[in-house]
């Protein structure tokens, strides 16, 4: 691993932090920045397509990822009290997630140990038992037998066979995860430096609210849908008005960095290195005038009135200003303990499988899922996690707000301009899925940078899957 | 009604604002130098730095002009379906209230569906 001096390289991106330093006391850039990792196993690769869309795939990927890998269920805060439990359902998987006390959360398998129906079919609050509504079995929040209607008419049944069967629960960050494979290693081993990245420069998402959850059901495979928000090199085609705020402009000149923490991948912008800085950006087109960041960054457009810098000021600074002062308003004046890179660069985590936490002051969270037994179909989930004043009740977790298939993501109007910006992803995504399935050339090729996270995403899965010495294909394995 | 005058007769002709009362949607897309501009009925005038010009409908069918094949996003963010205007902020600036016990302004308590507020507070 090398450490680098932060990544401040660049004239521009130093005279930003200069001005800040010199107007306010201000924390230097994030130390987790300066960690580089090298690039990603350089070259282009090819994957194939049956993947993302012949049940075979689905089904394989139920016994070797869902049944094995650590998976986020729930937030903490949607379970407060003993006996509140949420549904957690991942394919035509379903568990239950529920605080046994205070300072203890247990998971189970969502199906009776009787005749296997699902034990509970609503999240719940407050329970006092888990009983089933087909014959009347009941548990404890434990897990224990509590009763066993006709319990004489089962001579010879096991305890455990009639206990619940427990899985693997871990939390981070407010989050709790579950993992169905008894012989997982722990959620913080699998994890590693992810929690580094976010407490370790003072934004611990488990002092966040769940503000905002849209929870949507699309017409795709959960892969075609992911792989939708595994790269930034699509901003430019599929998001033409985010092109300017995503290129960067005087002083904010962006680069892209991938970096390979092994169970999950940093998208991060930051300054461009020495003798690269193009001017460009990664998108390849700056503003053509300062003003013009702040304005697309916060989407003024052209009829609007606009906003006007500052004598002096350059477009990066008013909106670091701006973001700024929206999160003095809600958390005070401990947002001056944040470097401005948090009021404005883009930096995601994406944790293997399909968890997406953002950082800091971007409050986005995504999941991807596929759903029931329909390789074709997926579930996508958006968290917004706001931060909140220190000392005062945290707001309650909002519910999910679900769009049916079919339904327009800009229907989810708490996501703000957001909403819009997801409905170019999504409106790409089902002739993604179509056109995967008139591919005459049978593969998709993936870049050697921008898709870089891609690439690292296909060979985790062929080593789950169990396809890394058969070109990613399950019928080469059977062979 | 008042109208907006613009050398270009279809932006002469269209009302002043939206039906909503909010100004017309008009982007620059740097990539390829052109302004994309909103009109009624859903079309959307794309014009070009050298003053080629094409008429859309906002979901990408081309309907006459120089200007022929254009970003279909763009189209769709210029003339497409738009976030209500109370709720037209960008996702770091979600309001927030903390002095209610929801965290949402209470003006928002009418799309209580719509943004997530416990049904069971």
């Amino acid at each position: 691993m090398e450490i680098a001096d932060n990544g401040i390289t660049d004239e521009a991106q130093a005279e930003e932090q200069a001005h800040e330093q010199a107007t306010r006391p201000v924390p230097p850039l994030p130390e987790h920045l300066g960690i580089v990792k090298p690039h990603y196993r350089p070259g282009i690769a090819r994957v194939p397509v049956d993947r993302f869309f012949k049940q075979e795939y689905h089904d394989l990927e139920v016994e070797r990822i869902w049944k094995k890998a650590w998976q986020w269920a729930c937030r903490e805060e949607e379970i407060p009290d003993v006996g509140d439990y949420q549904i957690y359902e991942v394919a035509h998987l379903s568990f239950i997630v529920i605080r046994t006390a205070p300072d203890e959360i247990k998971a189970y398998w969502n199906s009776c140990p009787h005749r296997a129906r699902k034990l509970v079919t609503f999240d719940g609050k407050r329970a006092s038992e888990l009983r089933c509504m087909f014959h009347g079995w009941a548990w404890n929040l434990d897990g224990s037998l509590k009763e066993m209607s006709c319990g004489w008419d089962f001579p010879g049944a096991r305890p455990e066979e009639v206990k619940l069967p427990e899985v693997k629960v871990g939390t981070w960050g407010g989050y709790v995860f579950i993992n169905p494979d008894p012989d997982a290693e722990s959620l913080e081993a699998f994890l590693g430096e992810l929690p580094m990245v976010f407490e370790g420069s003072g934004h611990d998402l488990a002092k966040r609210w769940k503000q905002v959850h849209v929870t949507a059901h699309l017409e795709a495979n959960w892969k075609v849908v992911q792989e939708a928000f595994l790269e930034a090199w699509h901003v430019g085609t599929t998001h033409p008005q985010l092109l300017v705020p995503a290129s960067g402009h005087r002083g904010m000149d962006f680069v892209q960095r991938w970096d390979d923490f092994g169970n999950w991948m940093r998208w991060a912008v930051g300054p461009v290195e020495p003798g690269k800085k193009s001017g460009q950006g990664p998108m390849g087109s700056p503003a053509d005038t300062d003003e013009e960041y702040p304005n697309s960054f916060f989407d003024y457009h052209l009829n609007e009135e606009r906003m006007v810098l500052d004598e002096g000021q350059t477009g990066v600074q008013a909106v670091h200003k701006r973001v700024r002062e929206y999160h003095r308003a809600i958390i005070g004046d401990e947002v001056d303990q944040h470097s401005d890179y948090f009021m404005s660069a883009a930096e995601m985590q994406m944790v293997w499988p399909n968890f997406h936490p953002w950082q800091a002051f971007s409050r986005l969270m995504y999941r991807f899922r596929p759903y029931k037994s329909d390789p074709n179909r997926s579930v996508m989930d958006v968290l917004l996690l706001a931060p909140w004043p220190e000392g005062r009740p945290r707001p309650p977790a909002c519910k999910p707000h679900v769009l049916d298939f079919g339904q327009s993501i800009t229907e989810a109007v708490s996501l703000g301009q957001l909403a819009r910006v997801f409905a170019q992803d999504l409106a790409n995504i089902p002739h993604v899925q179509e056109g995967l399935k008139s591919c005459q050339r049978e593969y998709v090729i993936l870049s050697d940078l921008h898709e870089a996270p891609l690439r690292h995403w296909h060979d985790r899965y062929d080593q789950w899957m169990g396809l890394d010495n058969t070109d990613g294909k399950i019928a080469e394995a059977a062979e | 009604m008042s109208v907006v005058a613009s050398p270009d007769p279809l932006l002469a002709d269209r009302p002043a604002t939206r039906e909503d009362g909010r100004p017309w949607r008009k982007y620059r897309y740097p990539l390829f130098k052109q302004t994309f501009e909103e009109l009624p009925d859903g079309r959307v005038l794309v014009v070009d730095d050298d003053g080629k010009r094409g008429l859309f409908h906002w979901n990408g069918p081309w309907i006459e002009g120089d200007i022929t094949t254009v970003n279909l996003h763009m189209l769709v963010w210029t003339g497409g379906p738009d976030t209500p205007a109370e709720f037209h902020y960008r996702w770091t600036e979600v309001p927030i209230d903390i002095n209610r016990p929801s965290g949402w302004p209470e003006e928002y308590d009418k799309f209580g569906h719509l943004i997530g507020q416990r049904t069971d507070a």
